[in-house]
């Protein structure tokens, strides 16, 4: 064989040689990412596809198969009804003309599903499909589908529906609690909702933020404490992505003394001879939903019949401006957002930012407290603080790497002389990973699960780098050998 | 599919680094002197840059990263280096003064 056809075979040997191994080397690095799982269904696939182009070739053509109709209605993302239609694909149908109340809807249509969007709602359709092919034509029996009413996003609400594990009456009687800290459980039907939160009372105004679950559950510990006297919880609820979507409401509550206190006292009473009056059927305002769309003042929508008996009602429009004397409204906390992951045993960053127009030399505490998901206080630190405009406060808590992973909340309160700001924010605490594999993890028990399978990787990549460096050396010696031959040629030593 | 190919760059960015390495150590082999030294200085850096890829993958605390982008300076470092000394090499080649 001339040498330089034989030069050429070795060098598209060694080129296969390179992309086989280079492939194969892939296709192990595949197997170590997703699991082997993968490669055995890939290969299947493959197998699977290859065996299909086989039949296809086998097959017969002949007359369409009658074409079986089924669908539903659905609602679009405008909550516009729509008709969806689907039928058996069938090979030896090349297209399909779809009927609606014995009239053509659409023809050539070369899938096996169709959407219908003229429509109107609570209206029956009935349709019937006829099938092409190249041997003939199908008709299918007739399918009838009644349209649905979309309804539109379903009013917003919100309500509480528990005060410290008591539920809210349905009497419109105003809530009676012990004087403290009270737990406020409510739902509402935004999921994700953000909401805020304003507590007016005689002695005190409190504004706080949280966030509802994916359920519209929500839950508000009060950082503050409540003493006796008479509050207005007025509460937004919005949709974190749509703003023109949100719902308000309000609940007045009483704090009151407690049982055996409120025993002594009417004996008391009544030993100065003074009735004891009960407490009033709350005058109940009457709560005010409606969405920013609607917003008007003609437009707001009072809904009679949805309303959640507990709470109040009023044809005023609530005002959610948050306007307090301090303007403490604007404090920001950075530095952990909704859903954001901590790993266990690392520290949680605070950023707590007032703005320009907090009044100057205020004397406040700052509370921050880490809650679990059982409302349970994990963490709280208190410290005295002199308030100011633009003042920026950074804080770490060392979470401990006892804690066990799931969600917890973290709440960052500003208390000032009559007046509250909270802020509530979840993070999700996990377990430290191993690896970081583009946006995934790889925790300490993948590695123990897939131990073999990374051993004969690692195995694996260092034998291809090792079989690899061999070559690259053989070929560095010959082209030693090589040049040592040419000058040893050049002077004579060798011919 | 997308998500999956930002868990595979990172193994094929990791294995193109230890292939670029091997012909580094090829060319060291092969060739004397200056260029040879040039070479030996890009090879550091890409052990540099081939640690800086590892220490990233499994570096999930802040201190981690950070030794990661210590790495990562000193392969900046090297690279630097290296092609310096490649440019001196053709200037001495090219009989500039």
């Amino acid at each position: 064989m001339p040498k330089t056809k034989k030069n050429k075979f070795g060098k598209i040997l060694k080129n296969h040689f390179l992309l086989t191994v280079a492939i194969i080397a892939f296709y192990v690095s595949l197997g170590f990412v997703f699991g082997w799982d993968l490669l055995a269904g890939d290969l299947k696939n493959k197998k699977q596809v290859a065996g299909s182009t086989v039949s296809a070739l086998m097959r017969i053509i002949g007359p369409p198969v009658t074409p079986v109709l089924s669908g539903n209605s659905l609602c679009s993302v405008e909550n516009e009804p729509y008709i969806r239609l689907n039928w058996n694909a069938d090979p030896d149908a090349d297209e399909y003309d779809l009927y609606r109340n014995k009239e053509l809807l659409m023809t050539g249509i070369t899938d096996n599903f169709f959407s219908d969007p003229s429509v109107s709602k609570n209206k029956k359709y009935t349709y019937y499909l006829i099938a092409r092919g190249p041997e003939g034509t199908a008709v299918s029996e007739e399918f009838a589908v009644t349209a649905i009413k979309c309804v539109a996003v379903a009013n917003p609400k919100v309500w509480v529906e528990k005060i410290n594990d008591k539920a809210v009456e349905n009497s419109g009687k105003k809530p009676e609690i012990k004087p403290g800290r009270p737990v406020f459980i409510g739902q509402t039907n935004i999921a994700k909702a953000k909401l805020e939160f304003e507590v007016i009372g005689e002695q005190q105004t409190f504004y706080a933020t949280t966030q509802a679950n994916n359920n519209g559950y929500w839950n508000w510990v009060s950082p503050n404490f409540f003493d006796i006297g008479e509050y207005n919880l007025e509460m937004e609820a919005a949709d974190i992505n749509d703003e023109e979507l949100f719902a308000r409401n309000s609940l007045v509550f009483l704090m009151t003394k407690e049982k055996e206190d409120e025993t002594d006292e009417s004996e008391e009473e009544i030993a100065k001879g003074e009735s004891v009056k009960e407490t009033e059927v709350s005058e109940i305002e009457e709560i005010v939903i409606s969405s920013k769309k609607d917003k008007g003042e003609n437009s707001e929508e009072i809904i009679q019949s949805e309303i959640p008996p507990q709470v109040i009602r009023s044809e005023k429009p609530l005002d959610f401006e948050f306007d307090f004397s301090q303007d403490l409204q604007d404090i920001f906390i950075k530095g952990v957002t909704f859903g954001e992951e901590i790993f266990r045993g690392e520290d949680l960053d605070i950023s707590i930012l007032f703005s320009e127009t907090t009044n100057d030399n205020l004397d406040g505490h700052l509370v921050y407290r880490v809650i679990s998901e059982n409302r349970e206080i994990l963490f709280e630190q208190e410290e005295q603080i002199k308030i100011g405009p633009n003042l920026k406060i950074d804080r770490k808590i060392d979470l401990p790497y006892s804690w066990q992973t799931g969600e917890y909340k973290l709440q960052v309160n500003v208390f000032v002389e009559g007046a509250a700001v909270s802020h509530e924010e979840y993070f999700t605490l996990r377990d430290r990973p191993l690896a970081q594999i583009g946006s995934g993890y790889l925790t300490y028990e993948d590695v123990a699960g897939k131990l073999s399978w990374i051993i004969i990787a690692c195995l694996s990549f260092l034998f291809i780098f090792i079989l690899l460096a061999i070559w690259e050396h053989h070929l560095t010696r010959r082209a030693i050998m090589q040049v040592t031959e040419k000058i040893l040629r050049r002077k004579g030593f060798v011919s | 599919m997308q998500e999956y190919i930002w868990h595979i760059i990172p193994f094929l960015s990791l294995s193109l680094v230890a292939l670029a390495i091997l012909f580094t150590l090829g060319i060291i082999w092969r060739v004397e002197m200056k260029l040879d030294l040039a070479y030996k200085v890009f090879f550091v850096a890409l052990i540099f840059l081939f640690s800086s890829k590892v220490i990233d993958f499994f570096a999930t605390t802040k201190f981690w990263l950070s030794v990661a982008q210590t790495v990562d300076f000193l392969f900046s470092i090297f690279l630097l280096g290296g092609i310096w000394m490649m440019r001196d090499l053709f200037r001495q080649i090219d009989g500039e003064k």
